[in-house]
């Protein structure tokens, strides 16, 4: 058995649910898109003056069946797309606009952003890379220049943000580049939406655009519910969960109304607990990672992908850092959220930490062999074994050879930690975690080449970007 | 005379193939190969070469022993057509071995024995909790080259100490080197006991022996 951990019996999820439904139809949501709000209302949503929609549950129940129950996440490279569902773990880069060097942080520039797309490609572990935001750029034209690092510096699937319509509009045209025109890309959308509701309950007139913009490609759409606990939701987990589920729950409606069968991802794991003494959103927090399961659970009730991130609130790669990385990674990996983010992150979602990211590769690793579980076959179980070594005797020898085979699955082993003698660890030059996965981030960057992108691909994106600026100018 | 194919024979003690290694080694003789070039240009640095990987981290422990493994299936065919042909074998050194008295733990001391056999030297094997007494009445009989005491247990290292203590009353202590070897032995403490040597693992205890005795 492959081990699932829930937090709610069948009928406290049904509780839930229903709460969300109660929410979406007695206080509503607000769309602040007209666009949307008609949207809504030709399909029989009740919409007021205030742009508050109303929902009935049947709808709702109606349209979350039309969202697939699985997401597949496409790359520059096919053999590198990732299928999100809700029984299987995938983990992602994390994302930030700083990078920390030792115990400073400072603001991240285009190169880093190249230079965090080359690492996250070279790393096993990440099946999916975030861009970290550039901050020695134009800042209305971020977006494009990020989403060219990234395309230029991986063939994994990569997210960007879409700062404005202009900016998704842009980074249409520059996906379409990639593939090969925009009907390949309606076929290899290797692109996604992600937005998040602003907690409570209202859809944002940028969000609705950003659905809207990327439906017809069928590009899948990130719906996030990311309250802030105790602040913009109730402090209960429980009601968190029920408010954020429906934040998420309407804006997947909304994407189903739009595009019918468009893949969504139902995600509460980005909900973070404040801190109520100071109001900072606290990232990794072991609450974090309770809830990110709890709305993995629900995701799982509807059949939909989930997501979480595994996080943590110190400033430097230090011990506090290690134990809420791997707390908060290990609760949702456990509940089989579909995609952990976070991996390289770090000062809550601020900053990232290159050497971080390798640190994470193991954490990571060794949580890949805890949700693999306990294998129990008649093969596992070895009494062939157990009565040829006999009594006394070890299972080391040719007289075990038939359970070797098992030795790479059932054990873990290090790449940067360390695990030998205090003797051997010292003949190896005494390194910490730390030193070593610095050593490490700069081999990658100096010897890993990735796939090169084809440079009349490179000269589109340049000239999306120049008009892009004239555009920008113009309008100043 | 066929050519043997001395790399071919290195190649088996690698995989730890304990089955082909016997026919190989069969037909190697029947070729007419020199039995002490066998050991030398196959058997034996097939098995160098499995050390050389286990200590770069290359590969795991069962491999290791696999090969070890291999080797002492070869060497069972090779030792009776040595002696036919009158030859001698370098000889490598002699060991007597064991866990001392209060500790039942043998899993690294068998795996020491495993490879300081398939490299070629002289194994007895005490088994375990050996009183100390014992350990001194067989390197009276045997008048081994290495001693190598065994103790998992930070509460029976203690032991590899009395033993010392009692060679040095007994006037015995130069005529044997002293190997220890358990999990919280170190350097310092093999200085602290007036032991010769220790080793992190048990390829690492072949390669001290063997400059023990140089």
């Amino acid at each position: 058995m492959r081990p699932v951990l829930e937090f709610f019996s069948s009928d406290e999820i049904y509780e839930i649910h229903q709460t969300s439904l109660d929410i979406l139809e007695r206080v509503g949501m607000k769309f602040e898109s007209l666009e949307a709000q008609q949207t809504l209302k030709n399909v029989g949503v009740e919409v007021d003056s205030k742009g508050v929609a109303r929902f009935h549950s049947d709808l709702v129940e109606e349209y979350i069946k039309m969202a697939p129950r699985s997401v597949v996440l496409r790359g520059r490279d096919p053999k590198k797309d990732v299928y999100l569902r809700n029984d299987r773990v995938a983990f992602a880069a994390g994302t930030g606009m700083y990078v920390i060097d030792g115990n400073k942080a400072r603001k991240a520039t285009y190169q880093d952003c190249c230079n965090w797309a080359k690492l996250t490609d070279a790393v096993k572990n990440v099946d999916f890379t975030c861009e970290i935001h550039s901050t020695d750029m134009p800042s209305e034209l971020t977006d494009r220049y990020n989403f060219k690092a990234m395309a230029m510096n991986t063939t994994k699937p990569f997210v960007g943000s879409a700062l404005s319509k202009d900016g998704v509009l842009d980074e249409i045209e520059m996906a379409a580049a990639i593939v090969g025109g925009k009907e390949e890309l309606r076929k290899r959308p290797i692109w996604w939406a992600g937005y998040a509701a602003i907690s409570p309950l209202i859809w944002s007139e940028n969000a609705c655009t950003v659905f809207k913009e990327t439906a017809p490609y069928n590009i899948p759409a990130f719906v996030e519910g990311e309250s802030v606990v105790g602040g913009t939701s109730a402090v209960t987990v429980a009601s968190t969960l029920a408010q954020t589920n429906a934040e998420a729950l309407s804006g997947i409606v909304y994407n189903q109304i739009i595009k019918k069968g468009r893949p969504c991802i139902l995600n509460l794991g980005f909900t973070h607990p404040m801190d109520m003494k100071t109001c900072l959103a606290l990232h990794g927090n072991v609450v974090s990672g309770i809830v990110a399961a709890g709305g993995n659970q629900l995701a799982r009730f509807y059949g939909l992908p989930s997501a979480a991130w595994m996080a943590t609130d110190s400033k430097v790669s230090d011990a506090q850092c290690g134990y809420e990385k791997a707390l908060t990674g290990i609760i949702p990996a456990l509940a089989r959220s579909s995609l952990i983010f976070g991996m390289g992150q770090a000062e809550f979602t601020f900053a990232v930490d290159f050497e971080k990211l390798i640190i994470d590769e193991e954490i990571v690793n060794q949580m890949k062999r805890v949700i693999d579980g306990i294998e129990v076959t008649e093969e596992t179980l070895c009494l062939e074994a157990i009565e040829r070594v006999g009594i006394g005797g070890n299972f080391l020898t040719p007289k075990a050879r038939d359970t070797f085979k098992f030795i790479q699955k059932e054990t873990t082993e290090l790449t940067v930690g360390d695990r030998n003698t205090r003797e051997k660890w010292l003949e190896a030059g005494g390194k910490d975690i730390g030193q070593k996965a610095r050593e490490k981030v700069n081999e990658i960057l100096t010897t890993h080449e990735p796939e090169p992108l084809d440079k009349d691909i490179i000269k589109k994106m340049d000239e999306i970007i120049e008009n892009a600026k004239k555009k920008v100018e113009a309008k100043k | 005379m066929m050519s043997v194919n001395f790399e071919e024979l290195s190649k088996l003690v690698i995989d730890g193939d304990t089955d082909a290694i016997k026919s190989a080694v069969k037909n190697a003789i029947n070729d007419g190969a020199d039995p002490l070039e066998i050991v030398d240009k196959g058997l034996a640095k097939g098995i160098r070469t499995v050390g050389e990987k286990y200590g770069k981290g290359e590969i795991f422990l069962t491999e290791l022993l696999m090969g070890a493994e291999a080797m002492k299936a070869g060497m069972e065919i090779i030792n009776p057509e040595i002696q036919k042909q009158k030859k001698e074998l370098k000889k490598v050194g002699t060991v007597v071995i064991g866990t001392v008295s209060g500790d039942i733990h043998d899993l690294g001391k068998n795996i020491v024995t495993a490879l300081f056999s398939a490299h070629g030297f002289d194994v007895t094997d005490l088994g375990v909790d050996v009183p100390n007494e014992k350990f001194i009445d067989k390197l009276k009989e045997l008048k081994p080259d290495i001693l190598g005491l065994s103790a998992l247990m930070t509460s029976t290292i203690t032991k590899q100490r009395d033993i010392i203590n009692t060679l040095k009353e007994t006037g015995l202590r130069d005529k044997v080197k002293v190997m220890v070897g358990g999990a919280a032995v170190n350097e310092d403490f093999v200085r602290e006991i007036g032991a010769d040597g220790y080793a992190e693992n048990a390829n690492d205890a072949v390669i001290k022996a063997k400059d023990l005795l140089k």
